[in-house]
């Protein structure tokens, strides 16, 4: 699993839904309405299925994946979280 | 009748009243933003002064949703004298003009999220007033609000109860969506008979799920501002967790369409007590299964839970089933029953020939009240079908099948003609057909929904007989001209349609056919449709 692949399912579904533009790291991808509910809980389960991030915090701030950036951070320290457990074990 | 307050028939009236009442009270919250009574009030009556001597047809269209611009628009609008009418952001270009075109609207307001919709081509259709967001990318020859002319209007414009309050576009056989017309007088019997059981008060926080071309809206914003509460808007992101979002705000109303809690339950977002602040959770929209109702009820131990039935045509709804303890289930249909009709409101379960059945048999559901909304716009003979002149009396055949149980509680079984309801939306899969065919160049092509899951379509299947183009350009194509959510996920190529006794395409057969192919699948594992 790595950081760009978050990047490419986004623009995956934004093909699929017809959008062709460019994003940069800090367009907003869902409040700006690019993306719909449908697809926010697509990626929603892709983060949890495929990147193993846990959204399931009842207060996890939903407003912190609204741009490609944020979804790479949240990518980068659940692989750097997981990494430093493997080391120890 | 409607209360004394509502005589003047403006539905902004009763905002205008509130917010004298109640200034400093929140009355919307988005993102980061909020606007008190006394702020809205303000915007409002602003962009009403600027409105009012620009109307010809009293029409404006609301081209944003889930932003403050919509709802000053809405409020704006109404203060003016004109008639509000929502355009969906997902709308495609060739439908947007197309309806700008009939609308004939006198102005239109846009968010940052409208904006963008605004083509070259969009704008040679659209009204020459446009007012937009501060926050959006510049248009030309548009004015923004923070622009508008330091004029206010004193009051909302006295309307005729007859006018219309607003215009919202349901899902049309004939390929293009139905404009159903709701006047200032209905919308008023609506939120008088709500009341009576929403009992809101001036400390609620209401969270809005919903756009506001879906008609859940407007229970929301209109019950808000009769007592002065508070609107919370949820953005797309905000839908990936509402469990979040009513916890973050501690939202005491909640209303949906049950999928998003479906969707909650299936992600293991549910537990016991997640949900306290809720006081009053309201689903509409869809069938309600109890599996889904007692998920709900479980995480949010202190709300009351309605079930509550209506098409858009009788404005908003018309009949409520609270959840009680054992709950009242449709037979063999593991759903919430849909209740009691409102006190303004008589229905009948009607056979075939349009005549009354006794209780206990299946019919489609008529309605009479005060409260039906007129009709469709510029359909004359759609309106004439659906709302038929019964004695003296107009009733409205809705289409839904249901029957009346022993003890005069209403249930509601499904679709009579193949209108569909997915993920809140409304679909006739005619319409979703007319295009297909289109775009297929073949007459054989028809679409069906499917799987069927705790009775709530989850997809769209369509079928077509010419293999020559691809699923993907099909898809490509169709989405020109219809919604994402109409477009089918999944196009099957046969040699054959099936055929029923009076020679039209068999749907039946074709999902039959498509639960067999998925058992294969399962058992196989091979992907075969």
């Amino acid at each position: 699993m790595s950081v760009s692949k978050i990047a490419k399912l986004v623009s995956s579904m934004l093909t699929a839904r017809g959008h062709s533009q460019e994003l940069s790291k800090d367009d907003a991808i869902f409040t700006s309405g690019l993306l719909d509910s449908l697809a926010a809980t697509e990626l929603m389960m892709a983060l949890e299925n495929d990147f193993g991030i846990n959204l399931a915090d009842a207060d996890f701030d939903i407003s912190k994946l609204d741009t490609i950036g944020d979804l790479e951070a949240l990518v980068s320290a659940q692989l750097a979280a997981v990494k430093s457990h493997s080391r120890r074990f | 009748m409607p209360e004394k307050i509502d005589e003047k028939f403006n539905i902004a009236h009763r905002f205008f009243t509130t917010s004298a009442k109640y200034p400093e009270n929140l009355a919307l919250l988005c993102g980061s933003m909020t606007k008190s009574y006394a702020e809205l009030w303000r915007d409002a009556s602003q962009l009403a002064a600027y409105l009012q001597p620009r109307l010809k047809k009293q029409r404006v269209g609301i081209l944003a949703s889930r932003s403050i611009m919509a709802y000053v628009g809405i409020l704006g609008a109404a203060v003016s004298g004109a008639t509000y009418v929502p355009l969906n952001l997902k709308w495609p270009e060739e439908r947007l003009i197309a309806l700008m075109n009939e609308l004939e609207l006198d102005a239109l307001i846009v968010d940052q999220n409208g904006v963008k919709l605004l083509s070259d081509s969009v704008r040679a259709h659209a009204p020459t007033v446009i007012i937009t967001s501060d926050d959006a990318i510049g248009v030309k020859n548009s004015i923004r609000t923070s622009q508008l002319p330091d004029d206010f209007l004193k009051e909302p414009v006295k309307r005729d109860p007859s006018e219309l309050g607003y215009i919202i576009f349901t899902s049309g056989s004939t390929g293009m969506p139905k404009g159903v017309m709701v006047s200032c007088a209905s919308l008023a019997c609506y939120i008088n008979e709500s009341d009576k059981w929403t009992k809101l008060r001036g400390d609620d926080k209401i969270a809005e799920a919903h756009d506001i071309t879906f008609d859940l809206s407007v229970h929301n914003m209109f019950s808000a501002w009769r007592q002065g509460a508070a609107l919370f808007l949820m953005s797309q992101l905000d839908m990936m967790a509402p469990h979040s979002f009513i916890r973050k705000h501690e939202i005491s109303v909640w209303m949906s369409v049950p999928t998003i809690v479906n969707n909650m339950r299936h992600a293991k977002r549910l537990y016991h007590g997640l949900l306290p602040s809720l006081r009053l959770s309201i689903f509409c929209g869809e069938p309600l299964s109890i599996k889904t109702v007692e998920a709900w009820a479980d995480a949010a131990p202190n709300s009351v839970i309605e079930n509550i039935y209506g098409p858009t045509e009788c404005t908003v709804v018309c009949t409520r089933q609270r959840l009680t303890k054992p709950p009242i289930v449709t037979q063999n249909r593991g759903i919430l029953a849909i209740g009691q009709p409102y006190d303004n409101f008589e229905i009948a379960i009607c056979g075939e020939d349009g005549a009354p059945l006794p209780d206990g048999k299946t019919g489609e559901i008529a309605l009479a009240s005060d409260q039906l909304s007129i009709g469709y716009f510029n359909a004359q003979k759609q309106t004439e079908k659906a709302f038929r002149r019964i004695d003296d009396k107009i009733w409205y055949y809705t289409g839904d099948l249901g029957y009346r149980d022993e003890n005069g509680i209403l249930h509601h079984i499904g679709r009579a003609d193949n209108q569909v309801k997915m993920k809140g939306n409304r679909i006739e899969l005619e319409e979703v057909e007319s295009h297909l065919r289109r775009v297929c160049q073949n007459e054989l092509a028809t679409v069906v929904a499917w799987p069927i899951i705790d009775s709530v379509p989850q997809g769209l299947v369509g079928f077509t007989t010419n293999k020559d183009m691809p699923e993907a350009t099909i898809q490509r194509i169709l989405r020109k001209s219809l919604p994402d959510y109409m477009v089918p996920s999944q196009m099957v190529f046969k040699k054959e349609m099936p055929r029923n006794n009076n020679d039209k395409i068999d749907r039946q057969a074709l999902l039959r056919e498509l639960d067999v192919l998925s058992k294969v699948d399962q058992t196989t594992g091979v992907r075969s449709a």
